[in-house]
């Protein structure tokens, strides 16, 4: 039975799930849930890479938007919907910035 | 180096455990790689087309048509030997497990090896020729072609995964202390695909430091995965703590290992 998740924020601190499974591929990142497998690739890579329990979704998107060239609103929006997305798979868990 | 195995044939002629015909003959191990020591083994393979006819061999089992390689157990001046017999069809089986066609089976292709074929294939890349020097030369060759170090690596990240779910399921459960010996076999597999990597596959733990020397990672250091292996952050009155940082050190080594470096140059 699936749990229901916490809505992602911009303050929202996403972590990895310890049972996440990764293949690096030329190019690509395989990311593995219970269920489901995603292929990652440019932004979306630099996003999993900059999971690591204790940067919020703001902090993961300030790093986006200094790396590629897209405002931080929208960044944002962004990382926070794709972090959503992972949290779906069951790859990543997240809580609110304490 | 090479030469000082050549003398290894006369030796074999004594012993009477050489036999008419072969295909090759070549030294390999951690004596030969220059890692041994006053009680290690030396390790001698020889490549035949008709089966050994030895009185009684001890018998190693792998997952090859026959599936029993003869091991002839000699002492030469207090040293011990052991002497494989491999059928060179026995290779043709263990090589066509490391093809490109197999990199994309489902079923990981290293998942279907047995521990001395791992060995016999880890001893390849030091091997020194004692005699029939062409068959070595050209096995050498057909390995180089392979995605050897990518099986290897998907092998032993394959193993790690099983392990990890073990640790979360166990830590669910509030079953710590199994939970530490599972995570200890996860790092010891996520050491073994990062090894592979870097084209320093195995089979046993014992020469993990001087394989990771030797392969000099650039995805983790020497004290980063020291500290770990002899569990210098280990704290008893939190063994939790320890299990999630091996976890993460072993995604961090799955995240970062090109798996696929070989299958794609």
């Amino acid at each position: 039975m699936t749990q229901p998740q916490p809505r992602v924020s911009a303050d929202s601190v996403p972590e990895r799930r310890l049972d996440a499974r990764v293949r690096k591929l030329p190019g690509k990142l395989l990311v593995g849930g219970p269920r489901q497998v995603l292929e990652l690739e440019g932004t979306a890579t630099f996003v999993w890479n900059h999971i690591d329990g204790t940067r919020t979704v703001a902090d993961i998107a300030r790093a986006l938007s200094a790396e590629y060239d897209v405002d931080e609103a929208t960044a944002t929006q962004d990382v926070a919907e794709f972090v959503g997305d992972l949290v779906e798979v069951e790859v990543v868990e997240v809580q609110a910035s304490s | 180096m090479e030469s000082d195995y050549r003398g290894c044939l006369d030796e074999l002629r004594r012993h009477d455990l050489l036999p008419r015909s072969y295909e090759a003959v070549y030294a390999g191990g951690s004596l030969v790689r220059g890692w041994g020591n006053a009680r290690s083994d030396l390790d001698i393979y020889v490549i035949v087309s008709e089966p050994w006819g030895g009185k009684d061999p001890q018998i190693d089992t792998v997952s090859l048509d026959p599936d029993s390689i003869p091991v002839e157990v000699i002492y030469v001046d207090d040293r011990r030997w052991d002497i494989e017999y491999w059928l060179d069809s026995q290779v043709d089986q263990l090589f066509a497990k490391i093809g490109v066609e197999q990199f994309e089976s489902v079923q990981p292709a290293g998942k279907r090896m047995m521990a001395p074929e791992v060995a016999f294939l880890q001893r390849f890349a030091h091997a020194a020729p004692v005699d029939k020097d062409d068959w070595l030369h050209e096995r050498r060759r057909q390995l180089d072609e392979s995605p050897l170090h990518s099986i290897m690596a998907l092998r032993a990240l394959h193993q790690m995964d099983i392990y990890t779910e073990d640790v979360v399921g166990q830590l669910a459960a509030g079953d710590v202390d199994s939970a530490v010996l599972s995570a200890k076999l996860a790092f010891r597999w996520g050491i073994e695909a990062l090894l592979a990597s870097h084209g320093e596959f195995g089979e046993s733990t014992k020469w993990f430091a001087r394989r990771f020397r030797a392969a000099q990672p650039t995805e983790l250091t020497f004290d980063e995965y020291w500290a770990l292996e002899t569990m210098q952050t280990f704290d008893p009155a939190a063994p939790e703590k320890w299990v999630k940082e091996v976890l993460r050190t072993c995604q961090k080594i799955a995240s970062e290992i090109d798996v696929a470096s070989e299958v794609n140059a």
